[in-house]
């Protein structure tokens, strides 16, 4: 399934663009619809000449925040990849831990 | 910044005394001066530090502090007509008790590096005989010990 | 010294011209220092009803145990007094220099009361004040004023300042001090009220601590800590130590909660032209630093102004870059910055002003509002800038925006109020409290209005707790505030508890003290604090009717990633039940007997009038 990113913060800087969509092998038991693990491990391999290291073996590093996005645009928190499909018309957005003060 | 502070940026062991200093990327934080006044004096008191940041802001400020080997021709040594002043294996050093502190050596030195004392003897820095306390305490590496620095650490 | 601490205070009686040296007392020393010093000083010697701009007022510059030693992140000095704005306690802070050199000048801090019959610049060296004569800085800006202190009382010396709108009374009229500000509250419209035009401090003094191996292995700990979380590259506060505070306003945006033309909308489109990302792109860009801090979140610019002179600022930080930013649909990063000088030079709090200007281009737009010669148009450079121009003047439409967003939005009725974003006519922080329901609570319960030093913006903003969920966020609130009191003794920056861990605080008291302290009394103390404040507000005259928030934020946000999100009354206030509650006070907000007995505070119940 073809799946698009969205980038804030640090991710924007680093990506060098605000979004991007990469195909993402899915779950034949869940219809084709990958996981965000699926979808930061392609990044992460699609983005490997940047450096951008997202994933500890199936976990994310401390300060990175990952998003699903819906359709009307709200953010819901992810905090096990491994377990959080992305629907149809969802995008996964990527953060660093917010700044402010 | 990259590392732990306590492996930042120190002097090998046997290295000779100096420091590679990039102001632009000093931060005036001034840790370097709380350290150097901490170990030679046991208080924070920033007239003691042996190294100073001259502010210039919003310029860039500049780092005072001896330069020891890179500091060219050492112009303190020549200035000092006590003759107390003198480079042992890469130490400049000031003899205090030979110190009239009649304060040539503070003109003459380029990096304004030198001080009197309370006392009115000169003092500057003396590298803290091999591991300067002052360059682990740098978030940016604006100050690093020159031996280190030459290994590309 | 005992410890780190000289158990001395200045007074001074500015108007007999006088000061004194004033040994701590037993009971104020166990209040540690800072926010603890300056609160019970106010509490104990202020009548709450005094009229802040009165001589009767008292303004506390207080430092703590960890001011001027090798701990890291523990540069500020901390303002207590009775705010013109809201009328309530206020605390402020500063980091920078000035904290510093107070302990090297030999003081634990000095108290102003009075009213000096001359305008007047206090120099303090090691422990003796002199007074000296203002009047060839009078009116001007607070970087001419602070230049002048440091040539005539020597570059070594650590300044604070108040530009014009503290001369002329504005009520968010701020303290600089030479590249930080005492912001919020209007402690700079004391200062003018007593006729103070700026400060000068100059030590000789050492600092030490009771002991003396141990603090060093603790600084080295925590230094150790602030280096690993620095090398970490999505870690808060290593971001702020690369782009400064302005990184986030990605994030924020991206999810529906960046207050945008005057809290209309909750997400911006342009703020990837105005975040700190893009001040770091645009413009030469210099990480600065306050006293003895290794994360240096300072990010000095240059940059050219709209008339192509060049020029410099540290700065945005990230809540001006809402205040003149989105708040007022400005996407341009000069404007802004320009705004941000403007406010620097007359000495105004960005927020409430970016806050104020907000309301007054909306009232501009619905023509209600007008000014001669000057559009009113959100986004608009002429507008904002001419807004600052005249508050800071108190000029023109300037003067009624001086007295603060809700005092000025209440000359014109209900609907006007209701779009005056503020809470005891303090402007918002930037952050939008109808998105997220625990700041919506903690902007309405502080003590000094709209606080967002003690909301929980980053748990709520990153999502690892529900932003939507008002369950739970009472407890949640109540422990940030108390905990945040408590390290604003030491006096901690903001962001030092952010990596630290909190057992170590009561390790660093003790060995820079010699006096022993657990974790818990020393959170209690912050709860203490935070009760007297309540007693002294309430003796103000503030009622549960203060710990409101405007109707705006119960209709719900535009856009399509705030999600409508809305507060719904019934469930804030429910929340509100919940907090005062768990704080141990009635339906009204008042501390009950019992908890100010449990608190220790029965002999301070009277303060509250009731």
């Amino acid at each position: 399934m073809k799946v698009s990113f969205e980038f804030l913060t640090l991710f924007r800087q680093r990506f060098g663009a605000d979004h991007l969509e990469l195909e993402v092998p899915g779950e034949p038991s869940s219809g084709g619809a990958p996981t965000v693990l699926a979808a930061l491990q392609a990044l992460q391999s699609a983005q490997a000449g940047r450096g951008v290291r997202l994933l500890e073996g199936e976990r994310m590093p401390g300060g990175l925040l990952v998003f699903l996005k819906n359709p009307g645009g709200g953010l819901t928190r992810v905090l096990r990849p491994a377990e959080a499909r992305i629907a149809q018309g969802q995008s996964v957005v990527l953060s660093a831990a917010m700044g402010g003060g | 910044m990259s590392g732990p502070a306590g492996a930042r940026g120190g002097a090998p062991a046997g290295a000779k005394p100096g420091f590679v200093i990039d102001p632009e990327k000093c931060t005036e934080c001034e840790r370097c001066m709380i350290a150097c006044s901490l170990v030679k004096t046991g208080l924070v008191r920033l007239p003691d530090s042996r190294i100073a940041i001259e502010r210039r802001w919003p310029e860039t400020p500049a780092l005072q502090v001896c330069r020891f080997g890179g500091c060219p021709g050492q112009p303190c040594i020549a200035s000092c007509p006590a003759e107390a002043i003198a480079c042992r294996d890469g130490y400049v050093l000031i003899d205090r008790e030979a110190c009239t502190g009649c304060g040539a050596c503070l003109e003459a030195c380029p990096f304004q590096a030198i001080r009197l004392d309370e006392e009115l003897k000169a003092f500057k820095c003396d590298f803290c005989a091999g591991e300067p306390a002052c360059v682990p305490e740098c978030a940016t590496q604006a100050l690093r010990a020159a031996g280190a620095a030459e290994e590309g650490a | 010294m005992s410890g780190s601490m000289w158990d001395t205070l200045l007074r001074v009686d500015l108007s007999s011209r006088s000061a004194q040296a004033w040994p701590v007392p037993q009971e104020l020393a166990a209040c540690i220092g800072g926010m603890g010093y300056g609160v019970k000083i106010l509490a104990d010697e202020v009548p709450p009803r005094t009229d802040p701009l009165a001589p009767e007022n008292k303004l506390a510059l207080s430092v703590g145990p960890l001011t001027g030693t090798q701990a890291p992140m523990q540069p500020q000095s901390c303002i207590v007094t009775k705010s013109p704005l809201t009328g309530g306690i206020l605390n402020c802070y500063a980091g920078g220099f000035l904290g510093a050199e107070l302990k090297f000048a030999g003081l634990d801090g000095i108290v102003l009361e009075g009213r000096s019959p001359d305008w007047v610049l206090l120099l303090v060296e090691d422990g003796a004040l002199s007074f000296h004569d203002a009047s060839p800085v009078l009116g001007q800006g607070t970087a001419r004023t602070e230049a002048y202190m440091k040539e005539r009382f020597g570059p070594g010396a650590r300044t604070l300042s108040i530009g014009r709108a503290g001369e002329k009374g504005v009520a968010y009229a701020s303290i600089f001090s030479e590249t930080r500000t005492f912001g919020r509250g209007g402690a700079g419209a004391v200062l003018g009220a007593k006729r103070v035009k700026g400060l000068a401090v100059r030590g000789s003094r050492g600092v030490g601590v009771a002991h003396p191996a141990e603090f060093a292995r603790l600084a080295a700990e925590n230094m150790e800590q602030l280096a690993r979380a620095c090398a970490e590259e999505f870690n808060l506060v290593g971001m702020f130590s690369r782009v400064g505070t302005g990184a986030g306003m990605g994030l924020v945006n991206g999810r529906g909660a960046l207050a945008t033309r005057n809290h209309e909308f909750g997400s911006f489109d342009r703020a990837a032209e105005i975040d700190g990302y893009a001040y770091a792109r645009k413009f030469y860009t210099r990480a600065v630093a306050c006293f003895g801090c290794p994360v240096h979140c300072g990010m000095l610019h240059k940059f050219r102004r709209a008339d192509g002179s060049e020029s410099w600022l540290r700065g945005p930080e990230y809540e001006s870059t809402f205040a003149l930013g989105s708040e007022l649909l400005n996407g341009d990063p000069v404007t802004l910055a320009e705004a941000n000088q403007l406010c620097e030079e007359y000495g105004m709090d960005t927020l409430t002003a970016g806050v104020t200007v907000a309301w007054a281009l909306e009232m501009g737009e619905k023509g209600i509002l007008k000014e001669p010669g000057l559009p009113l148009r959100f986004g608009e450079r002429s507008s904002i800038l001419g807004l600052l121009e005249r508050i800071g003047e108190r000029r023109g439409i300037g003067d009624l925006l001086a007295r603060g967003p809700g005092r000025a939005a209440a000359e014109f009725g209900r609907a006007a109020l209701g779009a005056a974003m503020q809470v005891k006519n303090s402007g918002f922080a930037a952050w939008m409290p109808r998105r997220m329901k625990g700041t919506a609570l903690a902007f309405a319960t502080s003590n000094r209005g709209a606080c967002h030093k003690r909301a929980p913006i980053g748990a709520e903003i990153t999502g690892q707790i529900d932003m939507d969920a008002y369950q739970g966020k009472a407890g949640l609130v109540k422990g940030i505030q108390d905990r945040v009191n408590a390290i604003f003794t030491l006096v901690s920056c903001r962001f030092h508890e952010f990596v630290t861990p909190p057992e170590m605080y009561p390790r660093f008291l003790e060995a820079a003290t010699g006096r022993s302290f657990g974790l818990e009394e020393f959170e209690r103390l912050g709860e203490r604090i935070w009760n007297l404040e309540k007693l002294f507000n309430l003796g103000a005259g503030f009622s549960r009717a203060d710990d409101a928030l405007p109707a705006r934020c119960f209709e719900p946000i535009k856009g399509p990633s705030s999600e409508a999100a809305v507060l719904e009354r019934e469930k804030f206030e429910a929340l509100l039940d919940e907090y005062y509650r768990l704080r141990g006070w009635d339906r009204d907000g008042v501390p009950t007997p019992g908890t100010l007995k449990a608190l220790g505070l029965e002999r301070y119940a009277s303060l509250a009038g009731r």
